[in-house]
C-alpha cells in the first residue's frame, strides 16, 4: 500500500514538474512508436533523467513479467477442413472459369445475397408505407402556411416588420420595429450581435484558447433552455428582454416579431447568455410574463472535445512531417509536388477541425435560451357590422374556396395512397378470392 | 522472403502454396489469440481455424489496403466477439481466470492471468494485442477504431495499474517464493484488494 502511495506521490511529482517528456511518450519510445525527432530527445531525457529511468524500468519489466504467460505449441499443419475448404474453393474456381452459364448458381450461393434480399425487400416496404406517410403529414402543413399566408394578405393584412438591435448613443441597445418589410423579404432576422453594452466581453475571445485546456479536464455541457412566456404588455416585455441581456452580456442570436392587424403578437428569439449566468437570466426572463413552459437541457461533449483535440494534434503532428520532408525533398519534381498536395489537405483538415472546435467552446461558453413571447389575446369589438351584401359576399367566396380545398385534398389524396392502395388491394385481393371459393366450395359440397 | 502482402495476392490468384505459407506463419499466433482470450483449448483452435476459412471465403474480395496481420486478427476480433455473445446468451463464464496455465513457470503465468484479469477490458485487450500480438500503437487503433493517442493513453494506464498489481507480490521474478508463502493469507488478501481498487 505505502509502496503504492509512494509511486503515486511521485508521479504526481512528475507531472507538476516541468518534464520536456510525458511519461506515455517514455513508454512510446521504449515501444519504438516514436518519429526520429521525438526519439532522440527522449533519449537524451532519459540520459538525464532518474525518474523517468525508473518509469522505463518498471515499464520494461511489465513486459517482461508478461511474457510468463505463455501458450502451448500449436500444430502448423492445414487442418482438414481448411484444405477441404481450400479444395473446394479450387473447383469453384475451375467451374465458374470453364462454366460461365453458372453465374446464377454461383451468385445465389453468395452468403450475402439472402440479407441483401431480405434488406431490399425491407426498403421496399418502408418506402411505400413511409413516403406517402410524410407526403401527407407534410402537405397539410404546407397547405396552411399557404392558406395563412393568403389569408395574411387577403384578409388581417399581416404588417411584417423587421426588427433590428440598434446601438444606442448611450451605449444601449434600442430594439423595435424599423420599418415595412416589403413582400418577399423574409421574417427571420440574422444573428445579430449587440455592438455596446450586449456584446460578450473581449476577454471571452481572448481567453477561449487558455480556456480550452481547463475545461478539457472538467466535463463540458451545452447548455439550453427553452421559455414561453404570455405578457400583458408585450411593448414592455420585449424592452424586458434587451435589459436583461444587457445586464447579463448576452446577445440575441435570432429574433422574429409577428405583428398582425388582428391578433396576439408574438415574439420569437434565440437569446445567448454566458453559460455561468444562464441561472439568473432564466430567473429574470420569468418575471417578464406567465411562465407556459420551462425546460432545460445539458449536452455532455467532453468526449466529442477530447476526441477532437486527438485528431487535431495528430493532424498536427502530419503535418510537421511532411514539412520535414518536403524541406529534405530532393526528388523527382512530381513527388514534391505530391507532398504539397498532401500538406495543403492536412493543413485544411486542421482549420476545419479548429474551427470545430472554437464553435464547441462557443457552445459551452454560452448557453442558449430559445424564448417565445406571446401577448395575451385582447378580442376587439366591431361596433359597425358589415352589411348585408359583404357578408352574403364573404359567404360565397368562402363556400367557393372550400369547395376548390375539398377537391384538392382528394386529390392529393389519392394521389398520395393511390398506389399503396392498389398494391395492397392486389396482394391482399388474391389470397381472399382464393380462400373464399375453397369456402365456398366447402360450404356447397 | 515473400512478405504476407504479396502471399496473401498470390493467394487470391489462385496459389495454394502461398496461403499454406500463410497459414504457417499465422496459425500459432492466431491459436494464441483467442487462447488467451477464452477459456476452452478447443474453441480457440477452432475459431483459429474459422478465422482462415474467412479469409478464403473472402480472398476474391482482398483487396491489399491494410497488413495481412492486421486484416487477420481484425477477424479474430470479430468471430471473438461472436463466441463472447455466444457464451453469454448460454450463461457460460467467458473469463480464463480459473484455468491452470501452461509454460516454463505456471505459478507466474497463472499471477500474469489474475492480474490481467482485474484490468479494464478495452485496456486490457489494447494491452494484449501490442504485448502478445506485437502490433503497433497505429495497426491496434485501426483494429479497434480508435484515435492513435487514445490507444496510447490506455496502453499506458493498463501497464501502470498492471505494475501496481503485479509488484507488491514482490514481481513476478520470485513469485514462487512470495505466492508460495502468502497465498491464503491475510495479508495477501489486502493486496489483493488494494490492487483492486
Amino acid at each position: 500500500m505505502a509502496r503504492q502511495q509512494r509511486r503515486q506521490k511521485m508521479r504526481l511529482a512528475m507531472r507538476k514538474d516541468n518534464h520536456p517528456v510525458e511519461q506515455e511518450e517514455v513508454m512510446a519510445y521504449l515501444d519504438g512508436e516514436l518519429p526520429i525527432e521525438e526519439a532522440a530527445r527522449a533519449a537524451a531525457h532519459l540520459e538525464a533523467c532518474r525518474e523517468c529511468q525508473t518509469l522505463a524500468a518498471e515499464l520494461k519489466d511489465v513486459s517482461q513479467s508478461l511474457t510468463a504467460w505463455e501458450i502451448e505449441p500449436y500444430d502448423p499443419q492445414v487442418k482438414v477442413d481448411v484444405a477441404a475448404a481450400l479444395d473446394e474453393r479450387k473447383s469453384t474456381k475451375a467451374i465458374s472459369l470453364g462454366n460461365s452459364g453458372n453465374w446464377f448458381a454461383a451468385f445465389l450461393e453468395r452468403r450475402w445475397v439472402p440479407f441483401a434480399a431480405i434488406a431490399g425487400a425491407a426498403l421496399l416496404v418502408s418506402a411505400l408505407v413511409l413516403v406517402p406517410y410524410m407526403s401527407h403529414h407534410a402537405a397539410p402543413q404546407m397547405a396552411i402556411s399557404e392558406a395563412q399566408s393568403g389569408a395574411d394578405q387577403d384578409r388581417f393584412a399581416v404588417s411584417r416588420h423587421a426588427i433590428t438591435a440598434v446601438p444606442s448613443p448611450k451605449g444601449g441597445v434600442v430594439g423595435g420595429v424599423v420599418g415595412r418589410v416589403p413582400d418577399g423579404v423574409p421574417l427571420g432576422m440574422q444573428a445579430q450581435m449587440y455592438q455596446s453594452q450586449a456584446a460578450p466581453p473581449s476577454s471571452f475571445a481572448g481567453t477561449n484558447q487558455g480556456k480550452a485546456s481547463a475545461v478539457q479536464r472538467a466535463p463540458m455541457i451545452a447548455r439550453t433552455a427553452e421559455l414561453t412566456l404570455t405578457t400583458n404588455n408585450f411593448e414592455k416585455a420585449r424592452s424586458g428582454i434587451d435589459e436583461v441581456l444587457r445586464r447579463h452580456q448576452g446577445y440575441v442570436g435570432d429574433l422574429n416579431v409577428a405583428s398582425p392587424a388582428v391578433g396576439q403578437r408574438r415574439l420569437t428569439a434565440t437569446l445567448r447568455v454566458p453559460a455561468d449566468q444562464l441561472g439568473s437570466t432564466l430567473a429574470e426572463l420569468k418575471t417578464l410574463g406567465r411562465v407556459e413552459l420551462e425546460s432545460q437541457r445539458g449536452e455532455e461533449i467532453t468526449a466529442q472535445f477530447v476526441d477532437l483535440e486527438a485528431r487535431l494534434a495528430n493532424a498536427r503532428t502530419t503535418e510537421k512531417r511532411l514539412t520535414e520532408l518536403e524541406r529534405q525533398q530532393t526528388g523527382k519534381l512530381s513527388e514534391v509536388l505530391e507532398v504539397e498536395t498532401e500538406i495543403s489537405r492536412v493543413r485544411g483538415e486542421i482549420e476545419s477541425m479548429e474551427a470545430e472546435r472554437k464553435l464547441l467552446t462557443t457552445r459551452v461558453d454560452f448557453a442558449t435560451i430559445t424564448t417565445t413571447l406571446t401577448e395575451e389575446f385582447k378580442a376587439q369589438a366591431q361596433l359597425v357590422p358589415n352589411s348585408l351584401g359583404t357578408r352574403f359576399r364573404n359567404a360565397t367566396i368562402d363556400g367557393y374556396q372550400s369547395v376548390v380545398n375539398d377537391v384538392v385534398e382528394l386529390l392529393l389524396f389519392l394521389v398520395s395512397y393511390g398506389p399503396s392502395i392498389l398494391l395492397w388491394g392486389a396482394l391482399i385481393f388474391f389470397p381472399t378470392r382464393f380462400f373464399w371459393r375453397r369456402w365456398k366450395r366447402k360450404t356447397t359440397s | 522472403m515473400t512478405n504476407d502482402e504479396a502471399l496473401m495476392l498470390e493467394f487470391q490468384r489462385g496459389s495454394r502454396a502461398a496461403f499454406e505459407e500463410l497459414y504457417a506463419r499465422y496459425c500459432g499466433p492466431l491459436y494464441g489469440f483467442f487462447r488467451r482470450r477464452l477459456e476452452n483449448p478447443q474453441r480457440a483452435e477452432d475459431l483459429a481455424q474459422e478465422t482462415f476459412l474467412a479469409v478464403i471465403r473472402a480472398a476474391p474480395r482482398y483487396e491489399a489496403r491494410s497488413l495481412v496481420r492486421t486484416y487477420l486478427y481484425g477477424i479474430g476480433l470479430k468471430l471473438l466477439a461472436m463466441e463472447r455473445r455466444r457464451l453469454a446468451r448460454d450463461g457460460v463464464p467467458g473469463e480464463p481466470a480459473t484455468e491452470p496455465a501452461t509454460g516454463s513457470d505456471p505459478e507466474a503465468a497463472m499471477w500474469v492471468r489474475q492480474a490481467m484479469a482485474r484490468l479494464d477490458t478495452s485496456e486490457r485487450e489494447i494491452l494484449m494485442l501490442r504485448e502478445y500480438e506485437q502490433l503497433s500503437y497505429v495497426e491496434i487503433a485501426e483494429l479497434l477504431r480508435l484515435p492513435v493517442n487514445t490507444v496510447r493513453s490506455r496502453l499506458f494506464r493498463a501497464r501502470t495499474a498492471l505494475r501496481n498489481c503485479l509488484d507488491p507480490k514482490g514481481a513476478l521474478h520470485n513469485a514462487k517464493e512470495t505466492r508460495g508463502a502468502d497465498s491464503g493469507t491475510p495479508a495477501a488478501a489486502a493486496e489483493d484488494e488494494a490492487c483492486n481498487a
